[in-house]
């Protein structure tokens, strides 16, 4: 008995990593866009079924999923910069209400126009045979793959880490984030880094998207179910919050994690109660001192 | 090139929403003169600054800089040209060091920011400059300190050091004073008369005592319009301006 629910923590502790590890890394990109930007992009998580989308074709005609990997987020970036530079840049400093239906618009076009090319059906994605396996830890037999998830997630999170803090870049970065009008003062092109971190942005995203295809399948509504995921994230955090956001992603992990191990059919309301069990204390989510 | 002012405003006028703010705002800054620009509050002279420095554009009107039109310039290309300013909020980086904050500042400067993905650590080129333009103003001994953990004086003596770091040809500063105690104050004179050398000054600024000690010229704006011009013994003087900025009776 002791040993079967060992095994359950086990594998409740593996889905809230695998959870958090992916929901953050979509999530991280739109939460930094609003706290720089003031940007409210509701077509964000598109990006991220795009790069799904992206994989899975890659996949299917060189049957390389790291090509995959390596390709699909750079693609979905530079898409994401263009659609930055020629239509989110009007509206920086527009109402939310503006943004929002640009960007929901947005979110449309790129949904439907996934249906044109790619039909209404899911799609699985086999993972790399050397990820397929499954592994044994305290009596549970658990997919690698999360295994997997988990470290690209880690390892991006270092990465930009030590860009932010180490680099002459993340140092300007950084600033800006604080005192934009301080840093173009001091002759730097603004415009440049909100480009640079939009794209890092939608780079998360896209990867978190390639990731989950072999999870969880590429379908039509991934956009949707990731974007109500992401806001839940992001306004318990605290708009415009990284760590929040980090910590409300880790807690959503918790509930579906060990939610869905324990109380499967209730799993869909735990974000939810989330949300609300943060703002009934903190009105402005976790991180959110300021009104937004 | 002796004759061009460092600075023309040619009839410049701006309205928000509730009305004009600027109206027929002419102003001439030559090479190496310090000039104070006081007037009540609402009297535009933030705008103004911003009209300078690019962060508004003006309704109509030019502005020229040593010569050269500037009107639609963005604030970044008109501090590669020689503006520097500060603003009236404080606008440096808390959670950086001093040191970060003056890398940031001579990053851009030295052109150093061909190679952005260089350790930040690694720069050795401008390291001197960076303890020097602390040295300049006093804080050479906390370039290791978090800018947040500093009193607001020092922290007021490092933004000047982030503008004159850059080295331009006009210092633009906006209330540099403001929330200074009167030591402080005394400070902030000393150091804009001694380190200022032969850059051209445009102050904006409510305490007097730094209007008059560090101004060649004075101009008072008010209600959008300038009101007088001079010298600051014919501005204590004169009596339009004792009426309206000074709170006194002339009647």
């Amino acid at each position: 008995m002791t040993h079967a629910f060992a095994s359950l923590l086990v594998a409740g502790a593996l889905d809230t990593l695998t959870f958090w590890s992916l929901s953050f890394m979509i999530a991280a990109g739109l939460t930094v866009v609003f706290g720089m930007l003031g940007f409210l992009n509701a077509a964000h998580t598109a990006f991220y079924m795009l790069a799904g989308y992206a994989a899975y074709a890659i996949v299917r005609h060189t049957g390389s999923f790291w090509l995959a990997l390596a390709l699909a987020p750079v693609i979905v970036a530079l898409i994401g910069v263009a659609v930055e530079r020629l239509l989110f840049t009007r509206l920086y400093r527009a109402s939310h209400a503006s943004q929002l239906l640009l960007t929901i618009g947005l979110a449309y076009i790129i949904a439907e126009g996934a249906k044109i090319i790619w039909g209404d059906s899911a799609f699985t994605v086999a993972p790399p045979p050397i990820l397929a396996g499954r592994f044994s830890l305290l009596g549970a037999t658990l997919p690698i793959y999360h295994l997997f998830i988990i470290s690209v997630a880690l390892v991006l999170l270092c990465v930009i880490s030590v860009l932010l803090v180490g680099t002459r870049l993340g140092m300007v970065v950084r600033a800006a984030a604080v005192y934009p009008e301080m840093v173009g003062a001091l002759g730097f092109k603004v415009r440049t880094i909100y480009t640079l971190v939009f794209a890092v942005g939608l780079f998360l995203a896209a990867c978190a998207g390639v990731v989950m295809a072999p999870l969880a399948g590429v379908y039509p509504g991934m956009a949707d179910d990731a974007l109500v995921q992401s806001f839940i994230i992001v306004v318990a955090g605290g708009l415009g919050s990284l760590p929040g956001a980090f910590i409300v992603a880790g807690l959503l992990g918790v509930v579906q994690g060990f939610g869905s191990v324990f109380f499967s059919s209730y799993a869909i309301f735990f974000p939810f109660i989330v949300l609300g069990g943060v703002l009934l204390v903190r009105p402005h989510g976790l991180f959110g001192g300021r009104a937004a | 090139m002796s004759e061009l002012p460092t600075l023309h405003l040619s009839r410049i006028a701006k309205s928000f929403g509730s009305g004009p703010v600027l109206q027929d705002v002419n102003l001439s800054l030559q090479s190496g003169e310090r000039r104070g620009l006081i007037g009540p509050n609402g009297a535009g002279k933030t705008t103004l600054i911003n009209i300078i420095t690019g962060g508004l554009a003006p309704d109509s009107g030019d502005v020229f800089f040593q010569g050269q039109r500037i009107t639609g310039l963005s604030p970044y290309r008109r501090n590669r040209i020689g503006i520097g300013r500060s603003f009236q909020i404080l606008s440096l980086f808390g959670e950086m060091t001093v040191r970060e904050n003056l890398r940031n500042a001579l990053l851009r400067h030295r052109g150093l920011h061909v190679l952005p993905w260089r350790a930040a650590a690694r720069l050795a080129p401008i390291e001197d400059e960076v303890a020097q333009a602390a040295e300049l103003v006093g804080l050479g001994d906390v370039l290791k300190a978090r800018v947040d953990t500093l009193p607001y004086g020092m922290q007021r003596r490092l933004d000047i050091a982030l503008v004159l770091a850059q080295e331009p040809a006009l210092v633009v500063l906006d209330e540099p004073a403001a929330g200074l105690s009167g030591a402080e104050t005394r400070d902030l004179i000393d150091l804009l008369q001694t380190r200022l050398g032969d850059r051209t000054l445009l102050l904006v600024e409510h305490d007097m005592d730094v209007v008059y000690s560090l101004s060649d010229r004075i101009t008072v704006l008010d209600y959008g319009r300038v009101l007088a011009e001079g010298s600051p013994a014919e501005i204590s003087a004169n009596s339009d301006v004792r009426r309206v900025y000074l709170g006194e009776d002339a009647a």
